[in-house]
């Protein structure tokens, strides 16, 4: 490769420019309050499209971990406060997120994206199940894993957005 | 959850009095909202446009309550902000909901709202009662909720 090939590739260091780290408890107005702190500590940073595209995963992503934990307690009876490990980085190419909880395992089927939903009228609505579809609509490089008793979702949020077009 | 509510003699105009319409809140916007599409003159339209942010929930309470209209009974959203309208576009709920530029399109379609949304110049606006509501329409709008 060219130095000026290079030059081209990375005109300007690529760390990262601005962060934001949070431990929150899992519930919906933890959740709420991280995103608003969120939402002021890094819109400074990116656009106001990668800004609302960031917000609206990390809600789906979050309230699936408020969701199914309280799916869990009401089936395994009480279990012991969750806490979710919310990380968010702005660099040149968008924000790389990691979020980590100690509730159940995501089911495998999780992970799948779904196909683009059709609404035939007359159908009955699903009111619903587009919390992964958004996820997976506006996400790239989406990982995860299990370790122990804690999941880690890893993802990125392009600043330029090929998928909503 | 605040509500503006101000029942015309030909449709009920709501304004969401809120910035996010969310997991935290929901279930009480889908509350409140079931009691007014359950009165509602033909049209219920529903401005939106202060909110700035909706989840997968706040839209699941807006399908809910598209589900509850009594039969004739319509209802449009207006001024729809970009990152609510993401949400609809990516879950293909924009073909579903009558979506308006702004609230007087809603109560000028007779046919089709799209139409009346793209020729705002026919719109008589009609909308002057809206802003000079009783304070009282917007706590029976709040009472009841949380």
């Amino acid at each position: 490769m060219t130095e000026a090939a290079l030059g081209v590739r990375a005109p300007e260091p690529a760390a990262a420019e601005a962060l934001f780290n949070r431990v929150l408890p899992a519930d919906h107005l933890s959740v709420r309050g991280a995103l608003t702190d969120l939402h002021a500590r890094l819109s400074p940073h990116v656009s106001a499209d990668v800004m609302g595209r960031l917000e609206l995963v990390l809600a789906e992503v979050m309230n699936n971990i408020v969701r199914h934990g309280a799916d869990a307690a009401r089936r395994d009876g009480p279990v012991r406060p969750r806490r979710i490990h919310l990380s968010a980085a702005c660099h040149r190419n968008g924000v790389a997120c990691a979020v980590t909880d100690d509730g159940i395992g995501l089911p495998p089927a999780c992970l799948v994206a779904p196909p683009s939903p059709a609404h035939p009228a007359g159908e009955p609505l699903p009111e619903g199940g587009f919390g992964w579809l958004i996820i997976h609509g506006l996400t790239r490089s989406l990982v995860y894993f299990r370790e122990d008793t804690r999941n880690l979702l890893a993802f990125n949020i392009p600043a330029m957005d090929e998928a909503e077009g | 959850m605040n509500l503006t509510l101000d029942m015309l003699p030909d449709r009920a105009v709501v304004r969401i009095d809120e910035p996010r319409l969310d997991a935290a809140m929901a279930l009480s916007f889908k509350e409140r909202m079931r009691e007014i599409v359950a009165q509602a003159p033909g049209l219920v339209q529903v401005d939106m446009a202060q909110v700035q942010f909706m989840d997968s929930s706040g839209l699941g309470a807006l399908i809910a309550i598209h589900k509850a209209l009594p039969g004739g009974t319509r209802m449009a959203l207006s001024s729809v902000h970009a990152n609510v309208m993401r949400v609809l576009r990516l879950t293909r709920m924009d073909t579903v909901f009558t979506i308006v530029e702004r609230p007087e399109a809603a109560a000028a379609g007779t046919q089709g709202d799209d139409e009346a949304a793209q020729a705002p110049g026919r719109a008589p606006a009609p909308v002057a009662a809206r802003d000079t509501a009783p304070e009282a329409a917007a706590a029976q709008a709040a009472g009841g909720a949380s």
